[in-house]
This record gives C-alpha cells, sequence and structure tokens, in this order.
C-alpha cells in the first residue's frame, strides 16, 4: 500500500527523535511504498537531507509555509451562504468545523486566501470578532495577527498533496492540519502518531516567547489546540508513545476506542552484544547522546558537571551529537565551558557511531526540558548504561518502569534545569559502582520486553493493515 | 500631477489675495500643464499670424501644422512617462534622496530624445520638405518634449514661479524672433516664410527649455552616482502607471489623428495631414475646462488632503476600527462635497459657454458646424477632465487597477466611435470624444464609488505583506542602458 506521511519540521531535514523514528519505521517496512509530506518553515532553513532515504521513500513533497508571503490576489471566493458559514465556523475555533477544510482548500470554492480575507463575508466575520475581542485596540495590529494565523494555514490547505491508501501525520499542527483535509476529502484513513503534545508545547511557546504581543497569545495558543483538537477529531486512531501524552489526548478529546499508545522501539538486538569496557579504576565517563539545541538543555549539564567534578576526581564528560543545527547556541555551551573552567572535563565529540562509544561510557545523562519518548534513552538502556534523566516526557517510566509488573531501576530521574540535583545524582553514580551495574541489567531488561524495534514495526504493521480494509 | 498639490496648501494659508490668484495661476500649469500650453500657444500663434498679416497662407499653414504636431506627438511620447517618474521621484524625496533627480531627469531625457529622434526620421522620411526644414522641426520637437519632462521635475520641485518665467522669456522671445524674422528674413531655398517662423519660433522654445533645464540642474545635487535609467524599475513596480500616462494621452489626442483620415482632412507637403475645421475647434473646446483643473488641485487637495492624512494615519499608527471608520466617513464626505464642487462650477462654467458661444464665435466668423463641433467637444472636454479628477484620487487610494482601466477604457471607447462614427460625417464630429469621455467619467466614477465604501478593507488587504522586488523587462534595460551609455 501506499503511505503518506506529513511531517512539520523534522524530516528529512532534521535530525533527531521524530526524524530518526520515521527512518526506522520506512526502512522496517519495506513492503509498503512511502511518500513524504515535510511541511518546513521557509526554504531558507532546510538544507541537504540528513537521512539516507530508504529505496521504498519514492518522493519527499516539500511544503514551506512562509511561502504564503508570495500569495497573490487570484481568484474570487463562490461560497453558498451554507458553505460560507461553514468555513467561518472553522475560523471562529467551533467545535467538529472541520468537515469545511477541504472547501477552504478548494481555491475554486473558497477562492484564493487574499480574495477570501477581502471578501465581504470574511470581513463581516473579522469587524465582529475584533469588536467582540478588542476593540480598544489597534486594528491595524488585530489585522496582522490574524493574517499571520489564517493566511498559513488556507495557504497549506489549497496546496496540491499527493493521494494515499493511507495517511499518516507525525504530530498535529500544521501537518495533523493538512491530514484531517484529506481525511475529509477523499475519505481515505488517517492516523496520527504524536511523540510530543503538540499543543502543549505550543501553549508554553507563545507563552515564554517574546515575538507574540501579549493581547494576542490567548488566541493564538487556542489556534494551536483549535489544530490539535480537530486532528484528533478527525483521526481513525491517534497513537501515543506512552502513558503520560495517552492521558493528556484522552482529555483534549481523543475517543477512546482511537486511543491507543505503541511505544519507540530499537534495534535491541545489536546493542545489547556491546561489551561493557568500563571500570578502568579511577575513570569515570558520563556521556550525552544530544543534539546540541537549546530544548536539550545543556548548559544545566555544564552546570552539574562543575558542581561533581569537585568530588568525581579524573570525571570525563562526552558530549556526542551533530553541533551544526543551532551554531549559536553551540558557541554558547563552549564559552560557557570556558567560563566554568570544564576544559579539562568536558569534550565536545559532534556526532559519532553510538556502538564505538556506548561501550566506554560509565553513565549517560540527559537533561533536557522536553521529550517525548527519547530514542537515545532506550539506545542507552539496551547497552546496558544506566541513566540520569530529567523528568520529561516519558523518562520516569522508562526508567522506573510503567507498573508493579515491571520493576526495577535503570536510572535516576531528576527535576529538569536543576544542576544541583543532577550533580548529587553524578556524584551518588560514582560512588555505587554496584548500583550502576544493577541498573544497566534492568534497563536491558526492559527494552527487550518493551522497546523492541520488531514490536513496534508489528504494531504499526498490523494497524496499518487494520485501519485500511 | 499627483501630490503637488499639497504644498499648494501652505500657499493658500496666507491670506493675501496677491498670494491667492499667483497661486491659482501656478495650478493650472500644474494641474493642465502641457495640454493646454500646447493648445494655447497654437491658437494664439495662428492668431497673431493671421492678424499681423503679410505671411503667405500656405505657409502659414504649414508652420501652424507643423507645430502642432510637435506639440501633440511630444505630449504623447513624454506624457506617457509621467506618472512613473512622478512616482520614482516622490518615493525617494520621501526617502530624501534627492541625488536621484539629476540623474533621472538626464535618463528619461535620453530615453524621449531617443524616442523622438527615431520617430521624427521614420515620419520624415518621403517627406518632400527641405532637409533643412525637418531638422529644424525635429528640434522643435525634441526641445518641447524636454520642456514637459523638465516640468515634471519642477513641479515636483514646486518652483512654479521660474516655470511661469520661463514661459513668459521664451514666448517674448518666440514673439520677437518671429518678428524680427518676418521683417528681416534669412534667405532659404523654398519654403522661406515657414522656416524663418520654425526658427523664430524654436528660438523661444529653445530659450524656456534651456531655462527650465538649468534651474533643474541647479536646483538638485548633481552627483551622478545613481543610475539614470532607475526609474524604468518602476515601470516593472507600477506597470498601471505608464499605462494610465499612455492611454489618457492617447485617448485625448486619438480623436483627432483619426479624424485626420477622414474626408475633412487636408494633406499639405504630401507629409502633414490634419483636420482645420476639427483641430481647432477641439483646441479652443480644450481651453473651457482649465478651470475645472485649477479648481481640483486647490480645492479638492487642499480640503481633502487633512481628512486622507488623518484616515491613513490611523490605519498605519494603531487607530481603532471605529477611529479608522469615523475618519474615512469624514474624509469621503468632503471628497464627495469637493467633487460636486467643481463638477458644478465647471459644468455651469461649460454650461454658459454653450450658450454664448453661439453669439461669441459666429461674431469672430465661424461656421455653424463648427461651432456645433466646438459645442460637442467642449462637453467631451468637461467630461474628459472630470474623469481625469477620478484618475488622480484613485491613484491617491493607491487603486492604479481602476486608474488604469479608466484610461484603458477612455483610450478604446474613443478609438473605436471615432472609427464607427467617422462614416456618418461632419455632423457627428465631437460625438466620439464627448461619449468616449461619457462611458470612461461614469466608469471611474461607479468604481470609485465602489472602491471608496470599502476602501478600508482595500487599505488593509493590499497592505503588501512582504516587500518583494520586481524585475521585468524595463528593470532590465534600465541596467543595460547604465552599462552602455
Amino acid at each position: 500500500m501506499k503511505i503518506v506521511l506529513l511531517v512539520e519540521g523534522s524530516y528529512p531535514y532534521v535530525s533527531g527523535g521524530v526524524a530518526s523514528w520515521i527512518q526506522m519505521l520506512v526502512s522496517s517496512m519495506p513492503e509498503h511504498e512511502f511518500e513524504i509530506v515535510a511541511v518546513s518553515s521557509s526554504r531558507k532553513e532546510v538544507s541537504g537531507y540528513k537521512y539516507k532515504l530508504p529505496g521504498n521513500l519514492t518522493r519527499i513533497h516539500d511544503i514551506f509555509l512562509m511561502d504564503y508571503l508570495e500569495l497573490e490576489e487570484g481568484k474570487r471566493p463562490r461560497l453558498t451562504k451554507e458553505e460560507a458559514r461553514a468555513c467561518l465556523d472553522w475560523f471562529a475555533f467551533r467545535e467538529g468545523s472541520e468537515a469545511a477544510l477541504p472547501l477552504i482548500g478548494d481555491p475554486s470554492r473558497l477562492g484564493s486566501p487574499i480574495a477570501f480575507m477581502k471578501s465581504e463575508i470574511f470581513w463581516e466575520f473579522l469587524v465582529d470578532s475584533y469588536t467582540k475581542e478588542m476593540p480598544g485596540y489597534s486594528f491595524n495590529a488585530y489585522f496582522w495577527a490574524w493574517r499571520s494565523m489564517y493566511l498559513p494555514a488556507v495557504f497549506l490547505l489549497q496546496q496540491v498533496y499527493p493521494t494515499a491508501d493511507l495517511y499518516h501525520s507525525v504530530s498535529t499542527g500544521y501537518a495533523g492540519l493538512i491530514a484531517s483535509s484529506l481525511r475529509m476529502k477523499h475519505g481515505t484513513p488517517f492516523l496520527l502518531t504524536e511523540h510530543g503534545v503538540y499543543a502543549r508545547e505550543r501553549e508554553e511557546e507563545i507563552l515564554q516567547s517574546a515575538w507574540v504581543d501579549p493581547p494576542f497569545k490567548k488566541r493564538w495558543i487556542d489556534y494551536f489546540y483549535h489544530l490539535s483538537k480537530g486532528a484528533y477529531r478527525a483521526a481513525d486512531r491517534t497513537i501515543s508513545l506512552y502513558g503520560g501524552t495517552h492521558r493528556i489526548q484522552r482529555e483534549l478529546g481523543v475517543p477512546e476506542e482511537r486511543a491507543l499508545v505503541i511505544p519507540n522501539g530499537i534495534d535491541y538486538d545489536r546493542l545489547f552484544r556491546l561489551p561493557r569496557e568500563t571500570g578502568e579504576s579511577g575513570r569515570m565517563i558520563f556521556g550525552a547522546l544530544v543534539r546540541l539545541v537549546p530544548i536539550k538543555d545543556i548548559k544545566t549539564l555544564l552546570y552539574a558537571a562543575r558542581l561533581a567534578c569537585q568530588d568525581i576526581p579524573h570525571m570525563q564528560l562526552w558530549i556526542m551529537g551533530p553541533t551544526d543545527e543551532d551554531p549559536d547556541y553551540y558557541q554558547e555551551c563552549l564559552a560557557l565551558t570556558r567560563n566554568l573552567g570544564l576544559e579539562g572535563v568536558v569534550t565536545y565529540t559532534g556526532k559519532v557511531p553510538i556502538d564505538e562509544y556506548l561501550p566506554k561510557i560509565d553513565v549517560l545523562i540527559l537533561s533536557s526540558i522536553s521529550e517525548g519518548q527519547p530514542l537515545a534513552v532506550l539506545e542507552g538502556m539496551a547497552a546496558g548504561v544506566p541513566w540520569i534523566c530529567t523528568d520529561v516526557g516519558s523518562c520516569r517510566e522508562l526508567l522506573e518502569g510503567r507498573d508493579e509488573h515491571d520493576a526495577g531501576i535503570a536510572g535516576y530521574v531528576v527535576p529538569p534545569v536543576n544542576p544541583e540535583a543532577m550533580a548529587r545524582m553524578m556524584i551518588k553514580m560514582e560512588k555505587y559502582p554496584q548500583e550502576r551495574l544493577y541498573m544497566g541489567q534492568a534497563g536491558r531488561r526492559r527494552v527487550s520486553s518493551f522497546y523492541r524495534i520488531d514490536q513496534f514495526i508489528e504494531a504499526y504493521r498490523k494497524l496499518y493493515s487494520e485501519v485500511v480494509t | 500631477m499627483a501630490g503637488i498639490g499639497f504644498t499648494l496648501q501652505k500657499l493658500f494659508r496666507e491670506d493675501y489675495l496677491s498670494l491667492r490668484v499667483r497661486a491659482y495661476a501656478y495650478a493650472s500649469f500644474i494641474a493642465a500643464g502641457p495640454w493646454i500650453l500646447s493648445v494655447g500657444s497654437i491658437a494664439l500663434i495662428n492668431f497673431l499670424l493671421q492678424r499681423l498679416g503679410g505671411v503667405d497662407d500656405a505657409e502659414r499653414q504649414l508652420f501652424v501644422v507643423t507645430v502642432s504636431y510637435c506639440f501633440i506627438f511630444s505630449q504623447i511620447l513624454s506624457g506617457g512617462w509621467q506618472l512613473s517618474v512622478i512616482r520614482y521621484l516622490a518615493d525617494h524625496f520621501y526617502l530624501n534622496r534627492l541625488e536621484v533627480v539629476t540623474p533621472t531627469f538626464t535618463g528619461i531625457s535620453r530615453l524621449v530624445l531617443a524616442l523622438s529622434a527615431v520617430a521624427s526620421v521614420i515620419f520624415f522620411w518621403n517627406s518632400p520638405l527641405p532637409m533643412l526644414y525637418k531638422l529644424g522641426s525635429a528640434a522643435v520637437f525634441m526641445l518641447i518634449g524636454q520642456i514637459w519632462l523638465a516640468m515634471i521635475f519642477l513641479t515636483a520641485a514646486k518652483s512654479y514661479k521660474i516655470i511661469s518665467l520661463a514661459f513668459l522669456a521664451g514666448g517674448a522671445v518666440s514673439v520677437g524672433g518671429v518678428l524680427l524674422l518676418l521683417h528681416h528674413p534669412l534667405p532659404f531655398a523654398s519654403h522661406g516664410q515657414a522656416t524663418n517662423l520654425l526658427l523664430g519660433f524654436g528660438l523661444g522654445i529653445g530659450v524656456t527649455a534651456t531655462m527650465l533645464a538649468l534651474v533643474l540642474l541647479r536646483s538638485f545635487p548633481a552627483r551622478e552616482e545613481s543610475n539614470p535609467y532607475g526609474f524604468l524599475h518602476y515601470v516593472d513596480k507600477y506597470p498601471s502607471l505608464l499605462a494610465v500616462g499612455f492611454f489618457y494621452n492617447l485617448g485625448v489626442w486619438m480623436h483627432n489623428l483619426i479624424i485626420w483620415l477622414g474626408p475633412s482632412g487636408v494633406r499639405i507637403e504630401r507629409t502633414f495631414t490634419y483636420s482645420p475645421l476639427y483641430d481647432s475647434s477641439v483646441f479652443l473646446a480644450n481651453l473651457t475646462i482649465i478651470p475645472s483643473l485649477v479648481l481640483f488641485v486647490v480645492s479638492v487637495e487642499t480640503q481633502f488632503y487633512d481628512k486622507y492624512k488623518v484616515f491613513y494615519g490611523y490605519v498605519t499608527n494603531g487607530g481603532t476600527l471605529d477611529m479608522i471608520k469615523r475618519a474615512k466617513t469624514r474624509m469621503t464626505e468632503v471628497l464627495w462635497r469637493e467633487l460636486y464642487r467643481v463638477t458644478k462650477i465647471q459644468g455651469i462654467l461649460t454650461l454658459f459657454f454653450l450658450i454664448a458661444c453661439q453669439a461669441l464665435l459666429e461674431r469672430l466668423g465661424l461656421q455653424k458646424t463648427m461651432i456645433d463641433i466646438v459645442r460637442m467637444s467642449a462637453l467631451g472636454a468637461l467630461l474628459g477632465s472630470l474623469m481625469l479628477i477620478n484618475i488622480l484620487i484613485m491613484l491617491y487610494f493607491e487603486d492604479r487597477k481602476g486608474a488604469a482601466w479608466t484610461a484603458g477604457i477612455y483610450f478604446a471607447l474613443i478609438t473605436v466611435l471615432t472609427i464607427t462614427l467617422l462614416p456618418l460625417g461632419i455632423d457627428y464630429y465631437g460625438f466620439s470624444y464627448f461619449l468616449g469621455g461619457a462611458g470612461a467619467y461614469a466608469w471611474s466614477g461607479l468604481r470609485l464609488l465602489r472602491f471608496l465604501e470599502r476602501i478600508e478593507v482595500h487599505t488593509f488587504i493590499s497592505q503588501s505583506i512582504l516587500y518583494r522586488e520586481v524585475r521585468g523587462w524595463f528593470t532590465r534595460l534600465g541596467e543595460k542602458a547604465y552599462r552602455w551609455f
């Protein structure tokens, strides 16, 4: 069957969690043909594929969100009153309004995005909302907020997308919006996998951001929830990686019978064979398998290393991961390393083959402020390396087990952005080598029972054939 | 023309009557500009020569037709670029980049000179006129074109006084030169009188053109570092402005050109075709609309500008919708009121002229048919000028599409109607000018009405999302020209 994966800001241009997951999924199912719809912000921000594309991945359709800036006025709307009402319901964030998506996506009906915004009915709606929401505020600012909210969405919906036997979106947001519209339009089954909870992530981002004018923050947050809830209602199945996201999705409206959990899987058979080359006297190597980007909070890790190295003689910290994704952040990390006097302790290795490095690492650390179900943690566990993870995403579930039938801890969980707590655990790890050994065993056992790639692939294989027939 | 009236507001705040009169006079130059000057000069020359006596009729005709051709075609060739250049200058004035003025003048001058030269060569190719006469008229043709161009720049620089001065001085030299050369003619082999007349007249034109050019070069910094053909980029950026310019100027003259080919057309020296009957009627009729253009510039622009500024101020600087809508109401009220006032005054004047011209023109010895043509053309001129006013207002509101359509409809209607009505004979002369003007005016009025009803919608939606560099044929032409010349 032909499966179209809809991906936002990830594969094949960005390496890391979701992208590796896609690479794994596609290359493990040679019996299916895959195409990718890659939604990126702008042409300028993508450069080269980060993955070798598997043979059964036949096409990548690029969609650039910022291309909406080049829109011309174009065709006029030709909607009946009821159709126009249905479209406006979607723009008004009304529940269940996603049936209008194919209409919005049809330029011969809705007209071009610009012409539609100019049309009397939309303009009335805009003025009406403005009068209700903030009549004392700059109309120009309000208009621009609307423009940047709705034009990209309509622009995306009006692009041409490949037909398929199955649409599988790897997030809600814009990718989920497109998939919902295609589901409505063609009646083709639509699977939705969320690694994190998109709307929650956007909410946090908007609350902290400086680029959204404060009076508009609520509207933007509501907008992303509107997109997500629409996708939840449209999707035939909504899949989460672990219990935490599963619960939030259910709260946001995914019906119970269509919600399920399929955890990540990794190549256990290869990794568990890796030897452990640790234990040389007096040596202690901490590792971080991480891209150098702010969300991974490398700085907390560095502060923690500063504190820990006072108690741990000959301590090493290897930061293993690509540094080119956010060069500014990398430079900031290098500067902090110097300022903390950690030149002798911290090594930036760049991207490395993990099979060569994992055996030498005593303890792995994850300092992220946000995660889904990190593959790196699973890989480390499979190789028998104990972990110190921040309490984000499914880390606690991975290290401590899902329930009482899944006992044994594979590492310590610490609060995020807390260097002292992290340093305490690093010192504790160093003090008790027996604990480390035990944790490594527990990790291997857990991965082998629940997080093997064959289980993960089998689950999706079954799901695919189930929703298509 | 657009935008220049705003500075007049300052002129009119000073409450002196003399100042007011001066400003009116200046304003007529700006608004009616080349077009009135052409018609006026030809009428004046014709009148003077007839009164003066001693000039052979055929020679006088040849001279008058030559000068008419120079005026008409120079205006079509240079006037078409006018709006693009004005927009280019206005945008650069806004950024305080005055150094583009001199190079731009050089650039557009060269361009129009080259076009005029080519046009002259083609036109005179098969003509039996003596070479000297051809050269002389080509020179006058090009000089007049330069005058129209210089006026664009100098009105932008508010040098109204110097413009009037240059025309007065040039006019005086022309009259003096013509009188002198009639009494002491230079010995030319053939067409002696016409050549002498052309020479005398050309001297005056030369004086005006030189004075304007000198003032221009002195008023603006003369650094030559920017591309003199840079304004061509604006042709790509706003192609509609070029369309408005060419279609309007062509429309204004097209009915004359077509009627020349009809039965009333006269061909002289196997070179020039014209229609003495129709041309002088239209010229005369066109003079009647000077008041409307003056009134528009002064009254509409000065009354309306404040309201216009408030409206756009609220749109861009954080006004609430309520403020914007109220500013819109005030602005459109003033606009309609002023348009109504201009239409009313000019309408009364034209009506008065229609009634009076019977007695007036009969006394001057004009035939009945000609008086009918004058009347019909006066109505045509009235509608044409009201249409021009609508075009200018559309340009203030950035409805360039509407302006281009109006000018295009004007040109198309006049062309088609003149061709259709031509076989019906002399009784129908002037109808196409009237009907074309009526059609285009009606269309522009409706467009303006509908556009202004939703002006806030148009204003917001048309705010360009992102500045996009438009590079088309004209931009590349400009860059190539810069490299070569």
